[in-house]
């Protein structure tokens, strides 16, 4: 399949990479006049992906010209494409967030590097949405997990040495895993593609523990409960831009991973007791998350345990994309697509508007927003907006989400997910009206320091998108719908 | 049996001692050696595994010494940020582990 | 935070305790079960991965499949795997620039400093900020200079040598890389270290050509209408050795800075900055 749009699979990679060198070359802390041209080319290489998958369906690309299984193939379909599109645009927003920051956060000799590991990160992330092969994915994996861990020691304090270091141990054990799979996968099957594994891939000894070692892999580098314990620290300690791209996108890469490879080769090893079993440990990870969140003291680790119970929902599904009518999976397909999206965009407006409401009163903590609410009005508007798209609340992208969710769980007979979806949207109603609390309570007025306006402005926009998502869902999801796995996207695909 | 079979035996062995190894210890370093082993012993299966049957296969020759490079990588940046943090706290095991 | 005094040096060890070892060693025991089934279970695979590599060789224009492999078939791979060690070089060189930054907080950022004094090009153990510690970790004996000077230019040839028989044989970018980065490290720890100035002038070049190279070539193909890193036939061989020559460059580079970027734990503890 070779037309001429074709080449914007392989330059969503190759864009970051290019600009990853090229702020290298000179490192400096704000280098506006090269920075802002690269998120330019990127988001338009982004955009314009997304535009060609929805106009001409799932396309692939053969790198070096060497057919799979031979060469690498990259695959855009919907998911790929969109999440290459959301990649870009929070990258953005997270660029511009630390390009506005006043001086005083380039203090750090440390703050020179952002830039290169930042643009590293984004090439991994788009690397891993497209890739289809198996080992490709690993070096992808990586690649994501140095540039993620170098960013959160960008931070330069004790505290973000010690979580990146605890998030290097997890990143590096949970890859070995994979990659232990993956050698025994290639030992039965003599092929690292995922299309070309599909066929004939039966439920021997060798294909059993491989999987497990994958999936045990792959959930502890998704923080599924109860691996999470890397997560809240790394998130919490990072500065509020790389927490924003840490939590939005770094730990979508294993669960896109994860939804690859059990809804591709491994679809018909997923018995409704692996998936249900699935379904058990994201509700862990809403109760656990939810509740760690409730009684944390500082607000960045309650909004990155909010992650580990956000990340809940996504296992949640997996149940119901494969133990249930054909309808109900097509709801959940569409439920889990879109909590995806709407957790990266909330989420990372939750971090930025978190990191501007930080600043402004030079505190972790959440009872010291006390006052906040009028000094800080738009942050503390882009926090609330997000959180209307977190708890689940029409109308937004959290709410289509979970709505979706629970029609499929409701078709399905599955009540007692019924009740999970309900409970984590009280949980998180909670521990959001935790901050909201804090902020109204009156506060001396003259301890606030000046935060650029810029923050909140970034923060608005992306919290405001992840509502717009809700309000216009149908066009992104009959993007992301593009390509779904034969499973659960008969009946999508089939749809006009 | 194969040498090859051996190869993935014996890198079995390797990961599986390596693993209890960095599931035992709280020093970051040992950890990292454990981390280490168990990459071998991962090489080793993906390489005699693969070659058990049909005789050399470049493929996972190939995939070896990309993860080779991978490890080297990893653990080089590991011990890098492990050192500053040795040398801000004194340190040698991260501080949720550190309680006896 | 607390002092590393306030340690007593025993726990330097690293204990381990009772409960995590009850935990550790059926974790360990029921993988090895696992592993060893599943190596016993292993059927044969139904597709020949390796005739079809050995099939393509011909029109990769490199003779040795590894290398065709690496820079071939699987040549993206490799792209990232470089950019992996890239990324972690450049963690090493932010964390390697925060002790002298991070003492006295308020002074402004300075460029690192000339490495060494112009001129002098043996015994020059001076390193940006760091002079003390790099004095500190150079094992100063007659064996290991002599040694170090006298393997300087077998080593360059092997690591040549390596180079250049990765088209034909085992060899590479990766071996040839790895042998002058031996060679590096030697020059670290015997504190032998002729060119020194020159050297370490370049540093920072080499630690990105490889990877600027590879990456502008892979991309080149995509303006001459190729795809991605599909390198035209006649000059496959060519490209492919052009790229291992910078790989070489870059691999030694980082791996030699990573060794000579890590703060030497035996320095004072307070340097590090507690957020609360």
């Amino acid at each position: 399949m070779i037309d001429a749009a074709t080449p914007l699979i392989p330059l969503a990679v190759v864009v970051p990479l290019l600009w990853a060198v090229l702020t290298a070359v000179r490192p400096q802390v704000r280098a506006a006049w090269l920075v802002v041209p690269g998120l330019l080319a990127w988001c338009t290489t982004a955009a314009l992906l997304w535009s060609h998958v929805r106009a001409q369906g799932v396309t692939q690309y053969a790198l070096g010209g060497w057919a799979e299984p031979l060469g690498i193939g990259l695959r855009a379909d919907g998911l790929a494409a969109t999440l290459t599109l959301v990649t870009a645009v929070i990258a953005s927003a997270c660029a511009l967030h630390r390009l506005l920051s006043p001086p005083a956060e380039f203090a750090d000799h440390a703050a020179r590097w952002f830039w290169p590991l930042f643009f590293l990160l984004g090439a991994a992330l788009d690397g891993v949405w497209l890739a289809a092969d198996l080992f490709n994915m690993y070096v992808g994996l990586e690649l994501l997990g140095l540039s993620a861990v170098g960013l959160v020691t960008v931070a330069g304090t004790t505290i973000a040495l010690a979580a990146a270091l605890r998030y290097l141990l997890a990143a590096l054990l949970g890859s070995l895993a994979y990659l232990l799979g993956v050698a025994l996968l290639y030992a039965d099957y003599g092929t690292l593609a995922l299309a070309s594994l599909a066929n004939g891939f039966t439920a021997s000894t060798t294909t059993l523990v491989a999987l497990a070692l994958i999936t045990a892999g792959l959930c502890l580098k998704t923080a599924l409960f109860p691996l999470h314990g890397w997560l809240p620290p790394a998130h919490g300690a990072a500065l509020p831009p790389v927490s924003a791209l840490l939590s939005a996108l770094v730990v979508k890469a294993s669960f896109v991973m994860l939804l690859r490879i059990w809804l591709g080769p491994g679809v018909s090893l997923l018995v409704p007791a692996v998936a249900q079993g699935f379904g058990v440990l994201g509700a862990g990870a809403i109760a656990w998350g939810g509740w760690q969140a409730l009684r944390h003291a500082e607000l960045k680790m309650l909004v990155a345990h909010s992650t580990v119970a956000q990340l809940g929902y996504l296992f949640v599904a997996v149940p119901l994309l494969v133990d249930a009518s054909a309808a109900a999976r097509a709801s959940a397909w569409d439920g889990v697509m879109l909590q995806v999206v709407a957790h990266a965009l909330a989420k990372s407006a939750m971090f930025l508007a978190s990191g501007a409401l930080i600043a402004a009163v030079a505190s972790y903590r959440v009872d010291d927003l006390a006052g906040v609410s009028r000094h800080m009005p738009l942050a503390l508007f882009a926090f609330g907006l997000s959180a209307v798209s977190l708890m689940g609340l029409p109308p937004s992208g959290g709410f289509s989400a979970k709505w979706m969710l629970l029609q499929a769980a409701l078709a399905s007979g599955q009540w007692q997910w019924v009740f999970v979806l309900l409970g984590g949207g009280l949980l998180t109603a909670g521990y959001v009206f935790r901050v909201f609390r804090a902020s109204f309570l009156q506060g001396a007025e003259d301890r606030f320091t000046p935060t650029p306006l810029g923050w909140d402005v970034v923060a608005l926009a992306l919290a405001a998108s992840a509502i717009l998502l809700g309000v216009m869902a149908v066009a992104p999801l009959e993007v992301l719908r593009i390509g779904a796995p034969p499973s659960v996207g008969l009946l999508l695909n089939g749809a006009p | 049996m194969s040498p090859a079979l051996w190869y993935a035996l014996v890198g079995a062995l390797l990961v599986a001692v390596a693993f209890a190894a960095f599931a035992a210890h709280t020093h970051v370093v040992r950890r990292l050696l454990a981390f280490n082993v168990m990459g071998t012993g991962s090489f080793l299966i993906l390489v005699g595994l693969a070659q058990h049957e049909r005789g050399p296969d470049p493929v996972p020759q190939a995939l070896v010494l990309t993860g080779i490079v991978v490890a080297v990588a990893s653990t080089a940046l590991a011990l890098v940020v492990f050192r500053r943090w040795f040398a801000a706290t004194g340190r040698v095991a991260l501080p949720e582990d550190d309680t006896p | 935070m607390r002092p590393r005094d306030a340690r007593p040096e025993g726990d330097l060890e690293g204990t381990v305790s009772r409960w995590r070892l009850a935990i550790a060693l059926p974790l360990g025991g029921g993988l090895a079960l696992a592993l060893v089934a599943a190596i016993a279970a292993r059927r044969g695979p139904s597709i020949d991965l390796a005739a079809a590599t050995a099939e393509a060789i011909p029109s990769s224009g490199v003779e040795h499949p590894i290398t065709a492999v690496l820079l071939q078939f699987r040549g993206y791979d490799t792209l990232l795997e470089i950019a992996v060690l890239l990324a972690a070089a450049l963690v090493a060189l932010a964390l390697r620039e925060e002790p002298a930054a991070a003492a006295p907080r308020s002074r402004a950022p300075t460029a690192p400093a000339p490495a060494v004094v112009r001129g002098s090009d043996e015994h020059d153990l001076i390193h940006p900020g760091t002079s003390d510690r790099a004095g500190a970790r150079a094992i100063e004996t007659p064996l290991l200079a002599t040694l170090t000077r006298a393997l300087h230019p077998a080593l360059l040839l092997l690591a040549i040598y390596l180079l250049w028989a990765g088209a034909t044989r085992p060899g590479g970018a990766f071996q040839a890389g790895a042998v002058l980065a031996a060679l590096g490290v030697l020059r670290r720890v015997s504190g032998v270290r002729p060119w020194a100035a020159l050297l370490d002038r370049w540093q920072h070049a080499a630690l990105l050509v490889g990877f600027a190279v590879f990456l502008g070539l892979a991309a080149g193909m995509l303006l001459l209408d190729r795809p991605l890193l599909g390198w035209p036939s006649a000059s496959a061989g060519a490209l492919i050795l052009a790229i291992e020559a910078a790989l070489t460059v870059s691999i030694a580079a980082n791996l030699v800075g990573l060794f000579a970027s890590a703060p030497d734990g035996r320095d004072a503890a307070a340097h590090g900055a507690d957020r609360s």
